[in-house]
């Protein structure tokens, strides 16, 4: 664990983090052992970064609520001025043929989380004119933060009912019944808005957009600092544009591994097949020698033990 | 204000608009001069003492446009002095209510635009949809548009006004007229709770004091209840149906997919008919009649005769009734009292 802490801190001492608002947000942050740590503010990037890089966190997060005071630990005192609008797209949570039941990240389910995530920018510009920053998670999904100060004043039960318009719960068609000439009644026909969601979705029978529930309608919400490195994987949390969401999956998982050089020896704890673009095909006891990131990912998620570095 | 009326008419129609207390308040209607007019004062009492005994207001103003509507004011003052939560809940839900008949009977309201900047006084943005969506036939199905942010916060929570059953457009939410009037209704009911809520209501009520006959009403508004309810039923009640019944009996003015699920909930646990109307006694907006019809046809007794069941805890969930994410157990609250039940027998065995 030693190495990993020095390859975290290591990429601290050179990350260039980007956070909006940052005095007004509260930050948290996962101990070595396992801890999180929460309630605690920075003036500004260069003081979180240089903190990164002293304690070298397992992970890093930060809260969508902006507050007068964020270091204080009593919620009631905190403040709350508002809220950025978080969605999670989580692979591990969607129900295709690629993603059910995966334990170790796949690019086919991730492609089908990215297509989720493309959905979900889509009709928040479509239908609510929102312009919405998609984020890799680091590991199996995306985020999309969404900071127009017209969404910061919801709360959580207008939240809660944005979800279910997200995720198209109690849709009920006879509502776009119209009736035209003669009496005859139509569903309303026009690829504008929320109805072409509708309209598609009548073709293929989704209508949904499947996101977490739970975090977009939670207004004190900690999520995962952008640029940040993820303590399941060692990935970096990457913010994408939107020509980057074009690309194949391979290519955002590429941009965002944080150590490239060097390979390292392990030792199988749990049988591994595919992971990524790599077919391992490991057993239990085997030993290989494997590039440095997928060391430290197979390490992160318990299936190998390091035995060291080449 | 593209509505075909006065200034004064529409103060009197709609009196707790922010433009009707600015009209007001420049035509020397402060608070101590309408405390000073005699008739004015009678009018404010007889205003505030009919929302109490539920008597209805005319629809159309026909004279004495602004000492009605002042007379209007001083009664929501009245009633917010006394402190009284159920009676202020009660005054705003029959004033919003009228606000609705007025602005759907009144010939010179009907034009979109006039509908709009009433909405616009109430904080709510509203255009006519024809200029959001340009040369589309939807403007023509759904005339107004209301922006994505106040549609969630006004609409009626109810699973008929899920935003997905709206057509949404670039944050705009297309919606039919008498849907718009409904939304209206809810902002301007929480216009009257804010006015009733003003930081200077201590002040108010001092002033008030100072006429006797205004001091009497304030008096009796602060001994003004709901009306008790006696029934209960025994045995461990679900967070979320136990919520709504402490709600009801605060005399608080639940939602009515809340008053469904309750409903449901007791007749399944064995009350009659009658005990559920008593229940929904304490409700601002009471009325026997259309709750009798409501329960009995929930009951299976009247319309399609048939009996619905108690919703889902998922269900209930998604309405917002839950009042825990934890859960507490069970698939449907009905099964709750048995589990409890059983809980308790494995536990004192």
């Amino acid at each position: 664990m030693r190495y990993i802490e020095a390859l975290f801190r290591d990429y601290y001492r050179r990350a260039q983090l980007e956070v909006p608002d940052i005095e007004r947000r509260e930050f948290a942050w996962l101990t070595r052992d396992g801890a999180m740590v929460r309630h605690r503010s920075f003036k500004g990037v260069e003081e979180l970064r240089s903190f990164c890089a002293k304690e070298a966190p397992l992970g890093v997060y930060y809260s969508v609520a902006l507050y007068s005071d964020p270091g204080n630990k009593d919620m009631e005192a905190k403040g709350w001025l508002g809220a950025d609008l978080v969605f999670d797209i989580d692979g591990d949570h969607l129900d295709t043929p690629a993603c059910r039941g995966m334990e170790l990240l796949t690019l086919r389910c991730l492609e089908d989380a990215k297509e989720e995530a493309i959905k979900l920018l889509e009709a928040l510009d479509n239908e609510l004119g929102l312009a919405g920053e998609a984020v890799y998670s680091g590991h199996r999904g995306f985020h999309v933060h969404v900071r127009d100060p017209e969404v910061r004043g919801l709360d959580s039960g207008e939240r809660r009912r944005l979800v279910d318009f997200i995720t198209a719960r109690g849709l009920d068609l006879s509502k776009f019944v119209v009736r035209g000439r003669r009496g005859v009644e139509n569903l309303l026909e026009e690829a504008a808005g929320s109805l072409r969601r509708i309209m598609m979705g009548r073709e293929d029978g989704n209508y949904a957009i499947h996101i977490d529930e739970v975090v977009t309608a939670d207004v004190h919400r900690l999520i995962r600092l952008p640029r940040s490195l993820n303590n399941k994987t060692a990935f970096i949390t990457l913010p994408l544009s939107k020509s980057d969401l074009d690309k194949p999956a391979e290519e955002i998982v590429e941009r965002a591994i944080a150590f490239r050089k060097g390979s390292i020896s392990v030792t199988f704890k749990k049988p591994v097949g595919e992971v990524l673009w790599e077919k391992i095909n490991r057993g239990v006891g085997e030993e290989a020698v494997l590039p440095a990131y997928m060391a430290i990912y197979l390490y992160l998620q318990g299936y190998v033990d390091l035995n060291g570095v080449r | 204000m593209s509505c075909y009326a006065t200034s004064q008419e529409l103060s009197c129609l709609f009196p707790y608009l922010e433009r009707a207390g600015e009209y007001l308040y420049a035509r020397g209607f402060t608070l101590e001069a309408a405390l000073e007019n005699d008739g004015l004062v009678e009018r404010a009492l007889e205003i505030a003492r009919g929302a109490m005994k539920g008597r209805k207001r005319p629809l159309f103003c026909a004279k004495d446009f602004e000492e009605e509507a002042a007379a209007a004011r001083l009664a929501l003052y009245i009633i917010a002095a006394s402190g009284n939560q159920y009676a202020i809940r009660r005054f705003a839900d029959r004033e919003s209510k009228l606000f609705t008949a007025r602005l759907r009977g009144v010939p010179g309201l009907q034009a979109p635009e006039c509908k709009a900047s009433i909405a616009a006084d109430l904080g709510v943005r509203a255009r006519p949809s024809r200029e959001v969506v340009k040369g589309s036939i939807l403007a023509v199905y759904f005339p107004l548009a209301v922006w994505w942010t106040h549609y969630l916060r006004y609409a009626p929570q109810e699973p008929d006004w899920a935003m997905i059953n709206r057509p949404v457009v670039k944050g705009w939410v297309l919606i039919r007229v008498d849907d718009f009037e409904r939304l209206l209704e809810e902002a301007y009911e929480r216009r009257v709770l804010a006015l009733a809520s003003r930081e200077d209501i201590g002040y108010i009520s001092g002033q008030l004091a100072k006429r006797p006959e205004v001091a009497e009403l304030l008096a009796e508004l602060r001994a003004y209840r709901p009306v008790a309810v006696k029934a209960s039923v025994p045995g461990a009640h679900p967070p979320c149906m136990q919520a709504i019944m402490d709600a009801i009996k605060r005399g608080e003015n639940t939602p009515h997919v809340a008053r469904f699920a309750i409903a449901t909930y007791l007749l399944k646990r064995g009350w009659g008919v009658d005990e559920v109307v008593d229940l929904f006694r304490s409700s601002p907006d009471f009325n026997e009649k259309i709750t009798r019809y409501q329960v009995q046809h929930i009951a299976g007794q009247v319309g399609g005769r048939k009996e619905y069941s108690v919703p889902s805890c998922e269900t209930m969930n998604s309405w917002g009734l839950c009042p825990t994410n934890l859960g507490c157990g069970v698939k449907n609250p009905i099964q709750y009292g048995r589990r409890a039940g059983a809980v308790a027998k494995e536990n004192r065995a």
